[in-house]
């Protein structure tokens, strides 16, 4: 009886030391533990890997830091499978705290392209155009005329002349779209963007942010569905390059089970000292 | 005079604005295209000078606090600091770099960007998990049957999203999926539902005049 109630007065300090030590114990000696492809992440990777070699994919990262380290693996996952694909990925972001995070993570995977004897180009292969302030006015301008809503990339570079750009004039003729979404963007690129162009539309978001979703996934108004890091970690290894997501799973897997426990002995210590009237 | 501007002209141009934007989705003529396509490019413009706006806004609200010594006004020198300071390296980053963008990779902006307010802002954002644990261990109580409920799909959906869950049980995917995809489904697209009727009403109100409170006042 003691001990429950001392138990149910835990401090705070000894929980944040377990969660600490979940974390970090697992990334200095990983378990690589197996992981299944969930059928809404596995639809993503099918359509980007069905599409022809040129074939132009919108990747749309609108989150800041705050979300970057679920999120921008995500980003990099695609970006990789577009890049292996030969495909052309055209990013931008509705995020003013995000256009460095397209910088960064076009920088690391070109490089990591470079050391692998592809390299490439800019404006032929990729745009980087940067971040449009306006919402949703910026999904609809980019559907009316997508030159002339961006009309220089984020260098300044026109984009009336660009290889990557050539013949597209509207989101509506995009092969296919990913978006990354911190917060409500991605309800704008559904209801503005794919329900008004007809594109082929995926969604990548936070964990906490997934379960919203689902309707959308399951009325095919989006082709598939990548939550969280678990969503970021299943696409890495469906590429064959695990990355960060993949190496923070078995942190996230120890830290769900502390987190499942602590609530299961929480419950058991007030149901013991409630019956015994103490609670 | 004063009122016409503060009140009906705020009401004329919501009506006037949003009535052509509603005439315009079912009328899809050249000329209601061009004007469509003129009004989001006004929006854009508009939505450029909002941020100029809240940079504004925020140094006058830490200025105030400053001046009036408001408890945590150190904080307002901090955020000044930090301002002028990513303010003025972007500056110069943008005038020495090769494209004139401080945004390019290697400036000092960027450096200061992907070094400071990468890993100080994803910090913030992870401390959540410590708090969400703690949160967890005194709140979440089995009460009543609701409660418990809820207990029951947080702990299977859980286990169910992270590998070690699958280690631990084959069946607990399997659980997860179907709490997302039916139990979870049903209720956001009700919520979903709810929400755009809502929307519906809510920009009636508004292109008729009845809602008011965008205005900052809510006669």
């Amino acid at each position: 009886m003691k001990f429950w109630k001392a138990f149910l007065k835990l401090d705070r300090r000894i929980i944040y030391l377990v969660v600490a030590l979940g974390v970090i114990i697992p990334l200095l000696w990983p378990m690589g533990l197996p992981m299944r492809t969930s059928p809404e992440v596995q639809v993503v990777y099918d359509d980007i890997d069905a599409l022809e070699p040129g074939s132009r994919v919108w990747l749309a990262m609108d989150y800041d830091p705050a979300s970057q380290p679920e999120l921008q693996p995500m980003s990099k996952a695609i970006m990789r499978h577009c890049f292996e694909k030969n495909l052309r990925v055209l990013v931008m972001t509705l995020w003013p705290g995000g256009p460095n995070l397209i910088v960064e993570a076009l920088d690391s995977v070109s490089a990591e392209f470079a050391a692998e004897g592809k390299n490439l180009i800019e404006g032929t292969d990729y745009v980087n155009l940067g971040y449009k302030p306006g919402g949703v006015a910026v999904i609809l301008g980019s559907g009316q005329d997508l030159k002339d809503t961006f009309p220089t990339d984020m260098f300044g570079a026109a984009t009336a002349t660009m290889p990557v750009l050539e013949d597209l004039n509207s989101i509506k003729d995009l092969d296919y779209m990913v978006e990354i979404a911190a917060g409500s963007t991605a309800d704008w690129w559904i209801v503005y963007g794919q329900k008004n162009y007809g594109f082929p539309l995926a969604i990548g978001c936070t964990a906490v942010s997934a379960s919203q979703y689902y309707p959308y996934l399951n009325s095919k108004q989006i082709t598939g569905l990548l939550g969280g890091l678990r969503g970021a970690a299943e696409y890495e290894l469906l590429t064959g390059r695990p990355g960060i997501a993949t190496a923070g799973m078995d942190a996230q897997s120890v830290v769900h089970l502390i987190v499942v426990l602590a609530i299961i002995f929480a419950n058991i210590a007030y149901i013991v000292t409630l019956r015994k009237g103490g609670a | 005079m004063a009122t016409f501007f503060r009140k009906q002209l705020p009401i004329l141009l919501a009506f006037v604005f949003g009535m052509t934007m509603l005439i315009r989705y079912y009328v899809p003529h050249p000329i209601s295209e061009q004007i469509y396509n003129e009004f989001i490019k006004w929006v854009i413009i508009i939505a450029g000078f909002a941020a100029i706006l809240g940079i504004l806004s925020l140094l006058h609200y830490h200025w105030n606090k400053i001046k009036r010594r408001q408890p945590g006004y150190g904080f307002s020198f901090v955020t000044y600091i930090a301002f002028f300071t990513m303010l003025v390296v972007g500056l110069i980053s943008g005038s020495i770099s090769e494209t004139g963008s401080p945004l390019e990779a290697g400036t000092g902006f960027h450096w200061m960007y992907i070094n400071l307010m990468v890993p100080m802002q994803s910090t913030m954002f992870a401390i959540l998990g410590f708090f969400v644990a703690s949160a967890a261990f005194r709140a979440f109580r089995a009460r009543n049957p609701e409660a418990t409920l809820l207990l029951i799909a947080a702990i299977l959906v859980m286990l169910g999203r992270v590998p070690l869950g699958e280690a631990i049980w084959g069946s607990f995917p399997t659980i997860s999926d179907w709490i997302l995809n039916v139990l979870n489904m049903s209720g956001q697209r009700g919520i979903l539902l709810g929400v755009g009727l809502s929307q519906i009403a809510m920009a009636l109100r508004i292109l008729f005049g009845i809602e008011r409170t965008y205005m900052g006042g809510g006669d």
